[in-house]
């Protein structure tokens, strides 16, 4: 995947495993809505990430499942669409999830005109039901509606679910530093801090079925593996029920093999 | 059929790219009429849909207008792509834009 990081903002150059239509339509969602994920306040003390980088993580870690599973076209799209727009919603705070879908209906007309109006109705129910605004198991009898039968809805959404979670690891250890050198961080964030520069790379090994948390000190990433394993427990029947061969958290001391 | 690179984009994204292609590829000067005559030339959007798609762009914030003197030396608003969004409609104009 190419990020070329240009100097004066970020780059477009993410690559997308759908078609040029579909790739042209994220493109344009993606430079919507920059300036809200560029104005999401960080929440320090506390360690959240939603913004770009966040997105492109997720999109990076759909990409490593579409090498290895097999999606519709319509189902990588919306994976792509709601890694950009999940989290505009928390440029107005928490609860979010609501407040993302809520941004797409108050400026329809714009979204619309890029993505159509088909793509959005679902859109909503992948971003509502990634922070349980949405119970996953609700979403069966939404998509027996859907007019695309290519598009496992209730499938995605528990994948994006975890998806979310699992972008792990991009901590600023300059800037943490800093932060505890001012005394701005309190003992639960240092904790999260801590836990996200522990963490060296996050895969999924379908053999194993396992998410894998390769970790540079595996006591330290333990509030990490618990966020997921929840995501994962709220979901893992769903998995079983589309075969996605993941059950499972483990943690791994970085440069070793430890099974 | 073959589907030009152009018109896989909204008609705000055409309106953006060329804008763009004015401000740093042309490096000359735009306001709204020589923006319409442009698109009119490449068989792009209608004057009143480039009226409210700058509209959009503006409340967006990928466009902005300063008023200043157009090559006429008549006042007018000039056209800009918004320097936080430059990267990216540049990516845009290069990937389905540009000639």
């Amino acid at each position: 995947m190419k990020n070329t990081g240009n100097s004066d903002a970020q780059s477009i150059d993410v690559n997308y495993r759908v078609g040029d239509t579909l790739n042209s339509k994220i493109d344009q969602i993606r430079t919507l809505i920059s300036p809200f994920l560029e104005n999401i306040h960080k929440g320090i003390p506390g360690y959240v990430d939603h913004g770009v980088e966040h997105s492109m993580g997720i999109i990076n870690l759909l990409n490593t499942l579409f090498e290895k599973f097999e999606f519709s076209e319509s189902e990588k799209y919306l994976l792509y669409l709601s890694a950009w727009l999940h989290d505009i919603g928390c440029v107005v705070g928490n609860g979010h999830a609501k407040k993302s879908t809520r941004i797409l209906e108050f400026h329809r007309p714009m979204f619309e005109a890029i993505i159509g109006s088909r793509t959005i109705n679902p859109l909503k129910i992948i971003i509502e039901a990634h922070d349980y605004s949405l119970d996953i198991d609700e979403i069966s009898e939404i998509e027996s509606h859907l007019e695309e039968k290519d598009t496992r809805l209730r499938f995605i959404s528990a994948l994006f679910r975890v998806a979310d979670a699992c972008h792990l690891g991009r901590a600023n250890k300059c800037l943490y530093e800093t932060l505890r050198d001012f005394k701005v961080l309190n003992e639960e964030s240092i904790v999260h801090w801590e836990a996200h520069l522990s963490v060296d790379s996050i895969r999924f090994e379908f053999e194993n079925e396992a998410i894998v948390i390769n970790a540079i000190d595996k006591g330290k990433v333990d509030v990490l593996k618990e966020d997921i394993e929840s995501d994962l427990k709220s979901v893992v029947h769903v998995f079983a029920d589309n075969n996605f061969p993941i059950k499972r958290v483990k943690v791994r001391k970085y440069g070793i093999v430890d099974n | 059929m073959d589907v030009k690179k152009s018109d896989l984009l909204s008609a705000d994204f055409k309106i953006a790219a060329e804008v763009y292609e004015y401000n740093y590829v042309k490096k000359e000067k735009v306001w709204f009429n020589k923006l319409v005559k442009s698109l009119e030339a490449k068989g792009g959007p209608s004057k009143a849909t480039i009226a409210k798609s700058l509209n959009a762009l503006f409340d967006w914030g990928i466009i902005k207008g300063e008023y200043g003197e157009t090559e006429k030396g008549n006042a007018g608003r000039l056209l800009f792509v918004t320097n936080e969004n430059k990267g990216l409609i540049r990516d845009i104009y290069e990937k389905y834009w540009k000639q």
